[in-house]
This record gives C-alpha cells, structure tokens and sequence, in this order.
C-alpha cells in the first residue's frame, strides 16, 4: 500500500506540490490527471525520488516503509518504477548491457539470483514480443536514434524486465499512434495483477480504454481537487477540464 | 639545480658520423633554446616545472629482467618489439612472420644495417629546432622501433612496441615509421612504467606516401609517477590516411604532442585521443594539423575525463594555408568532470587563410548527465555503478572505432583507469 501524506515538494526553490494526501491499495490502478503544470510528473519524480525534487513536508510510505529515506536505486528495489516521460538517451550504452545490469541489480536487491547471459536473453526476447520490439534493439544504444513509440515500448519492456509492484507511468501514451498505443496499453494491462500498483498519468481517455483505472484523480496546482471513478476520465475527455470546474462548484453548493 | 644536458652528451664509438652530426646539431638547438616557458603559446597551462626540472639524458645500458612485464603484454598483438629501459629485449621481441616488404627492426640495429631507411624518417618530419624535448630526444634517443612498410603490401596483423621503463631515469625512444604508396600497416605503442619515478621521452615520426594507410595508437598507463612526454609528427603524401589515437591513461605529467602535415592533395587524417586523470595528474594534449594543400581532410575529437584533483589540457590548432582550397577540418574537445576540484582547459583554435573550406570547432566542459544518472539509478543501478556505465560510454565514441585486433589492450588498460 502506497501511503502519502501532506506531501510538499520543490523545484528549483519553488513549491510545485503543496500538500498531497493519498492511499493507494495494494493492486489498485489509479489514473492521474489534470493540466500542463499542476504537478502529475513531480509528484511521480518525487516517488521515484529524484535528487532536484526537495521534500519540504509531508511522508511517503510504501507498505510501510519510509520511502523518502531511501535512495533511487533502494527504491527500485523495493518495486517502484517510473516509465519516464521523456526516456533518456545514452549514447555508448547498450540497451542489453544496461538492462542486465539494472535486472541484476534489482534482482540481488531483492535477494534473488542474478540472471546469467542465457536467462536474462531468453526472459529479454519474451517480453519484448509482448509490446512488440525488435530484438535487434538490444544491441543498439539505449535510446539512441528510438522514435518515440520505440521509447515508450522500450520503457513498457523494462518495466516487464523489472517486476514492479508500483508502476508510475509518466505519459507513456504521449506521442504514439494508434497502433502504439494499443500495443503500450495492452503491455502495461498484462502486467495488472492483485499484487501490483499503478499510477497511470495521462492527458487522454484512449489509454484509459484499455487500461481502466479503479479511481481517477484530478490534479490542480499541486493539490488533489476532485475525485472520483472511471467515468470521471471519460467526462473530462468529453468536456474537458471544465467539467472539473462544474463539478467543483455543484460540490461547494 | 637543473641538470646540465651539454655535459652528458658524449659521443658514441659505434655510431656512424651522420647520426652524430644529427645529435649534435639537436644538441645546439636545445642549448640555444633552452627548455619552454609557459609564455609559449604552445605551453600554455602545461605543468612545466617537474618537466623543466628533471634529466632527460639517457644512455643505453645493461638489459633489465623484470618479471612483471609479461603480464601487461598478454592482451597486445604477438609481433611486437620490446624495449626495456630503452634497450631492445630480444627474448620478448618477435618480428618474424611478416609478409615480404616489410622491415620491422630495432631503430638502433636500423642505424647500422638500414642507414638509408634512417636516414629517410630521421629528423625529416620532426622539427627539433624550436622544440626543446625533440631537441633532447634526438640527442639522446638510445632505440625505438623502424618500420618499412614497401610500395603496395597490406600488413594484416598489427604491429607492437612496447616501452617500459624498470628502472628509475629516462627512457629516450625515436620510432621511424615509412608507410611507401598504397601500403597500409597498423601499430599500437604501448608505454608502460613497472617504477616509481620513470621518465620517458618518445619521439614517432610517421611518413605515409601516396594512397597509403597507418592506423596508430598510443596507449600510455605508466606508474602514477611517471613523467611523460611524447610527440607524433606525421607527413602525410597524395590520399593517404591515417587515423591516430591516443590514450594517456598514467603518469603524473603526460604532455602529448601530435602534428600532421597534409602536405600534397587529398590527404585524411583522423585524430582521436581519450585522456583519463585520477589523483593529481596532469594530461596535456597539443594538437597541429597543417592543411598545406589543397582537398585534406582533417578529424579531430578528443576528450578527457577527469577524477579527483586532477587537470587536462587541449590546446588544438587546425592550420589551413593560402590556397588550401577543399579543406574540410572538424574539431572537437570534450571534457567530463567527476570531481569539483578537476580542472580542464580548452583551447580550440582555427586559422583559416582561404576561403573555400568547410571548418568547424568545438569544446565543452561538464559533469555527468543528471537526467541520465537518474534514470539508470531509478533502475535500480546504484549509484557508483550508473557513474562508471555513464563515464565509460563517454570514453566509448573513441574506443568504438579503434582496429578490432588493438582493442584488447586498449580496454584493459581503460578498465584500470576508470577503476
């Protein structure tokens, strides 16, 4: 169970989450959304705890273990995984070299064996068939020369390599075709499961098509405004943000 | 109190006249000139005083047995020339097995048995007159490699040297390498220290004639100790090739100096070069391509990394003469920080004195990349570990395009370096 409370966190000096409180059961999916700066990455950035997002107040808990005292890697460990908006590209890295080593890694964090070469090349063609990669990208330089839908699949195949138990999918729909989409959205459904978390932030209701999230929550200016089911998704992707507004002021009546 | 070099400067019995007529002339120039002071636009930045202080007269002596050598030799080619102390090592040398045209020689034993082979590298593409430590080298130079590559042979395997240094003192080498038309050969100079306190003076000049091709890399791990410096110079005929590379890896000084001349059309040469400092070293790296003529092609890119307090130094200067129309000249220097208290200088510069040529030059300095650094660790990579995947990938564009058979000793080394 992912437990946060009254989470404030900075950029730069400057507050950009400014008290989030939020429980996330064990295997709940949880569609994040809301409008271009009102804090979905941060708040995944803070989880995944990268080193320029300042806590200033506030607890992140993950099944009970103080989450903020905790390094990226340790993280990691633990099962947290952030699909990456914007995947990185690392020239002179293989994409096999540097997922064995992140795999192993997570592995011997967990107290399991590491993968030997066989294994881990058995376990990387299986689960690059499920979003449909090449597996001549292995050899190819992580990221390097990708387009977008190769990224983003490539972020989804990690996160099939890594066995998270809280996924945080950074807009891993933003800048894919259709075909891509589907592909990407069915990847991270097969990994839905009783034992697995998500946060799926997204602009858009068509990756909310297949993966249907258990409650969507509406992010305004570093706080949670509004929440509500499935259906609130669809009504936003209808109507828009607005609808966010109408609802807010039927509340207050 | 510097130490008086006239005074160790005596004359050889066995060697012929020509070759000491050579010395002593180097020997005016260096008496003339003095050792460089940091007023010289080519010595700008350079840690100068452990260099300026110490002897660099070497005579040949009794052959070392060090037995620590063999070891670091595993990874290089088998046809290799061993130069221990500056003496040739038969019993580790092997020149056998080479295709016919080509002569692989100890450039001392070349002195006797191929003077007119000597007599064509020596002296011809290195100017000692107004550089103090090729001055030195030519008057002191004890042995070095000679290779002969004849008109059209393909030499398929690479070709070693080695210098190590088992004692403390200088190592005065001068390597002659004539590559004749459409002839290629690759070698691979690897210095190494097994002391503390070790200095070497290298001096290779490589002549490529028309259409012909030299892969060259120099790979230097010496004790962290060591004094090091050493000099390419490079004439390059119609359409030859050559791409160099350097790795200065050791050393507590490293001054690196490599000069091209493109002196008739259509020549490419491609100069790479990874420095690694750790400690308190100090790489200093000094690049000259002189685009003579018309239609050279010129390459540079190197880069450093630089750990602890350690600096570097790239003082690159791309020439292009009047008249030297279809040049095509890139440069590059990139320079990664792991440690607040390393120190870069770059210095890319450009003379252009013709209007038709495609120049470009660039340089930065930096730490690894954040976004990049995060990315692996929220893998789960810990830290030190996505450090040294990231500083190993920078060193990677210069490793990658190295000859598949020099690649061994090159990496081994790089592993040591970046620990």
């Amino acid at each position: 169970m992912l437990e946060i409370k009254n989470l404030h966190a900075n950029v730069d000096g400057k507050p950009i989450l400014k008290g989030i409180t939020l429980t996330i059961a064990t295997g709940e999916v949880v569609a994040l959304m809301g409008t271009n700066g009102s804090g979905k990455s941060t708040l995944s950035k803070v989880i995944a705890g990268h080193p320029d997002y300042e806590v200033t107040e506030g607890s992140i808990t993950w099944n009970g273990v103080d989450m903020l005292t905790q390094s990226p890697e340790e993280r990691a460990h633990t099962g947290v995984f952030l699909a990456f908006q914007y995947p990185v590209e690392i020239p002179g890295v293989s994409t096999a070299n540097f997922l064995k080593a992140a795999v192993n890694a997570v592995r011997v964090g967990r107290g399991q064996e590491a993968l030997d070469a066989y294994n881990f090349l058995k376990t990387a063609r299986e689960k690059m068939k499920i979003v449909n990669m090449s597996d001549e990208l292995l050899k190819r330089p992580l990221n390097e020369g990708f387009s977008g839908g190769e990224k983003k699949r490539n972020e989804v195949f990690q996160m099939l390599m890594l066995e998270p138990s809280l996924c945080l999918l950074d807009e891993t729909d933003s800048g894919l075709d259709v075909d891509a989409l589907r592909t990407v959205a069915s990847g991270v459904n097969a990994m839905r499961n009783p034992e697995r978390s998500m946060i799926v932030i997204t602009h858009y209701q068509r990756l909310l098509d297949t993966i249907v999230p258990d409650r969507t929550l509406i992010l305004r200016d570093g706080r949670i405004i509004l929440e509500g089911g499935a259906d609130l998704a669809k009504n936003i992707e209808d109507h828009g943000y607005k609808f966010v507004d109408d609802q807010l002021v039927e509340m207050a009546k | 109190m510097s130490t008086d070099h006239a005074a160790r400067f005596t004359p050889s019995a066995t060697e012929p006249s020509w070759l000491w007529a050579l010395r002593s002339s180097a020997m005016e120039s260096f008496a003339a000139s003095g050792f460089p002071t940091p007023a010289l636009e080519d010595w700008k930045h350079a840690r100068l005083k452990p260099l300026v202080g110490a002897d660099w007269s070497a005579a040949p002596q009794a052959l070392a047995a060090p037995t620590d050598l063999d070891e670091r030799l595993t990874t290089l080619p088998a046809c290799r020339l061993v130069l221990v102390d500056g003496v040739l090592d038969q019993a580790r040398s092997s020149m056998d097995a080479l295709p016919a045209g080509v002569t692989l020689l100890s450039a001392r034993a070349a002195v006797l048995s191929h003077p007119e082979l000597v007599q064509r590298a020596l002296a011809r593409s290195a100017d000692h007159t107004s550089r103090a430590f090729v001055a030195l080298n030519l008057a002191f130079w004890t042995d070095g490699l000679l290779l002969h590559v004849a008109r059209g042979v393909a030499v398929e395997q690479p070709i070693a040297l080695v210098v190590a240094s088992s004692r403390p003192g200088t190592t005065a080498v001068r390597n002659l390498i004539l590559v004749d038309d459409n002839a290629s050969v690759a070698v691979v100079e690897h210095y190494t220290s097994l002391t503390a306190d070790a200095r070497v003076n290298a001096v290779t000049e490589a002549q490529t004639a028309a259409g012909a091709r030299l892969d060259h890399v120099v790979l230097q791990d010496h004790h962290a100790s060591t004094l090091h410096v050493a000099t390419l110079d490079l004439a390059q005929h119609r359409d030859s090739i050559v791409n160099s590379y350097v790795f200065s890896l050791g050393g507590a000084v490293a001054r690196t100096e490599i000069r091209s001349r493109l002196q008739a059309p259509g020549a490419t040469c491609q100069l790479r070069g990874l420095a690694v400092g750790n400690a308190k070293q100090h790489h200093d790296l000094l690049t000259f391509v002189d685009h003579a003529v018309t239609n050279g092609t010129s390459n540079q890119a190197f880069k450093s990394i630089l750990g602890d307090r350690s600096t570097g130094v790239f003082n690159g200067m791309v020439l292009v003469r009047a008249g030297a129309d279809g040049t095509n000249a890139q440069q590059s220097n990139h320079n990664l920080l792991l440690s607040d208290l390393a120190d870069a200088h770059a210095r890319p510069q450009l003379e252009i004195h013709t209007d038709d040529v495609k120049c470009s030059h660039g340089a930065t300095v930096g730490a690894l990349d954040a976004e990049a650094l995060f990315f692996l660790r929220s893998r789960g990579i810990p830290e030190p570990h996505a450090k040294a995947i990231l500083t190993r990938a920078f060193a990677d564009t210069v490793v990658e395009g190295l000859p598949e058979a020099l690649r061994a000793p090159v990496e081994r080394a790089l592993e040591g370096a970046l620990r």
